[in-house]
């Protein structure tokens, strides 16, 4: 397996950027968790339309948003994705796959022949159909192996139990040798 | 006591399409538990025998469990309503969130074959499923025991039981009735269980079938 030492960097070719989704913070926190562990940039991003405070409510306007297939426009994105060689996709899951927010953020740039490692927080659902909807909107990605995290309220995503899952992951995607 | 067996049947077809939450969307869903919470309505009703006897019973490990049941579905009716968005709006409110409903829900399934196992017999004469061989018959439940383990341990039960689930997750577009085998063999395995354990740990204590 890698050294210990070959864990951090480098990242070939071109840079590592950590980009998420959150609502509620589970999926930032776990975001962090991996730039620490990866290095390279972090991003977020965001809907420029708001959700409202209340959840149901946020439930209700994200299941119409999904079924209407809705690309919101983006308040918060990434300026240029050109210098990433592999891209961490992070979001909470949303009826069974990503917020539309990210579905616009995917779309909105070129990620061919660029590798984008996908993770998520859930309730349930893990990472549902996320990937085979990542696939669809970057046929031209390597997608690597994702991760699933139970997040919620008081979720284990933000725990020391999680934290050790990410560490096992990043290294067991071999990041370093990806060149 | 046909009717009564189609009644229970409908009853737990129900409860399986309530599980599919993600296949029929919410209005589907509230209808189905409207329906269930009916037909649960009537099997209380035929079943009052029991809650006219129940005062002077002593607490046997059956009456627990049936109570758990009864808390089960009340806890699950009171939360239904409290998240429902088409049939009754008004009712909405924040005292249940919807892993309680999810809790609940889960547990009605484990409680609910447990409820039937402890009717194995009954059933089962009902069935005509005593006419089978005993060791076909043992033989199946032990079958079904060992795939409802693995569709449990598939499903996540243990975590599902414990609350920490608010959505359920299948990938419909691959096949839907993968999807109800599972909670079919679940609830068929733990009935088998607990009926298998009532007859071995009957028939060893009191030389009863
Ligand atoms: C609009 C909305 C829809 C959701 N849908 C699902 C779902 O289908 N399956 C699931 O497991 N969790 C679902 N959840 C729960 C979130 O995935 C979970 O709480 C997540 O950890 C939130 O991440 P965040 O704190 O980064 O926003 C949903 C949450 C919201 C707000």
């Amino acid at each position: 397996m890698l050294p210990r030492a070959a864990r951090a960097l480098p990242l070939e070719p071109g840079k590592v950027l950590t980009v998420y989704y959150s609502r509620t913070g589970n999926t930032r926190a776990v975001a962090e968790h991996i730039r620490e562990l990866a290095g390279g940039d972090l991003a977020e991003i965001k809907a420029a339309h708001a959700y409202p405070e209340d959840y149901r409510a946020t439930t209700d306007q994200a299941k119409r948003e999904l079924e209407a297939n809705l690309r919101p426009a983006l308040a918060s994105d990434v300026a240029d994705i050109g210098p990433y060689g592999t891209v961490f996709v992070g979001f909470p899951n949303w009826w069974g796959t990503m917020p539309m927010a990210m579905f616009a953020f995917l779309e909105r740039h070129d990620f061919s022949g660029k590798t984008i490692v996908p993770f998520c927080t859930h309730e349930g659902s893990a990472l549902g159909r996320s990937i085979a909807d990542i696939r669809a909107l970057c046929p031209k990605s390597t997608i690597g192996q994702g991760l699933a995290l139970r997040g919620g309220s008081g979720g284990y995503a933000r725990g020391a139990a999680a934290g050790r899952e990410i560490d096992a992951w990043v290294r067991g995607l071999n990041l370093a040798s990806a060149g | 006591m046909r009717g009564r067996l189609a009644l229970d049947l409908l009853m737990f077809g129900l409860m399986l399409a309530a599980f599919a939450y993600q296949l029929t969307g919410n209005r589907i869903h509230e209808i189905v538990g409207a329906a269930f919470v009916a037909l649960a309505g009537s099997h209380n009703l035929l079943a009052r025998r029991w809650y006219a006897t129940l005062g002077h019973r002593r607490l046997r490990a059956a009456t627990v469990l049936n109570l758990l049941l009864l808390a089960a579905a009340l806890l699950l009716v009171a939360s239904g309503l409290g998240n429902s968005h088409d049939l009754f709006p008004a009712l909405r409110g924040d005292l249940f969130d919807r892993r309680t409903h999810a809790l609940a829900a889960y547990w009605m399934l484990v409680l609910g074959a447990v409820h039937l196992g402890m009717h194995g017999p009954m059933l089962a004469h009902l069935c005509g499923g005593d006419r089978i061989a005993p060791t076909i018959r043992r033989a199946a439940m032990l079958a079904l025991i060992g795939l409802g383990a693995c569709a449990a341990i598939e499903r996540d039960l243990i975590l599902k039981l414990s609350g920490a689930y608010a959505f359920d997750y299948w990938d419909f577009s691959h096949a839907t009735a993968g999807f109800f085998a599972r909670y079919v063999v679940i609830a068929g395995g733990l009935a088998s269980l607990v009926h298998l354990a009532r007859t071995t740990l009957g028939s060893t204590k009191r030389g009863q079938p």
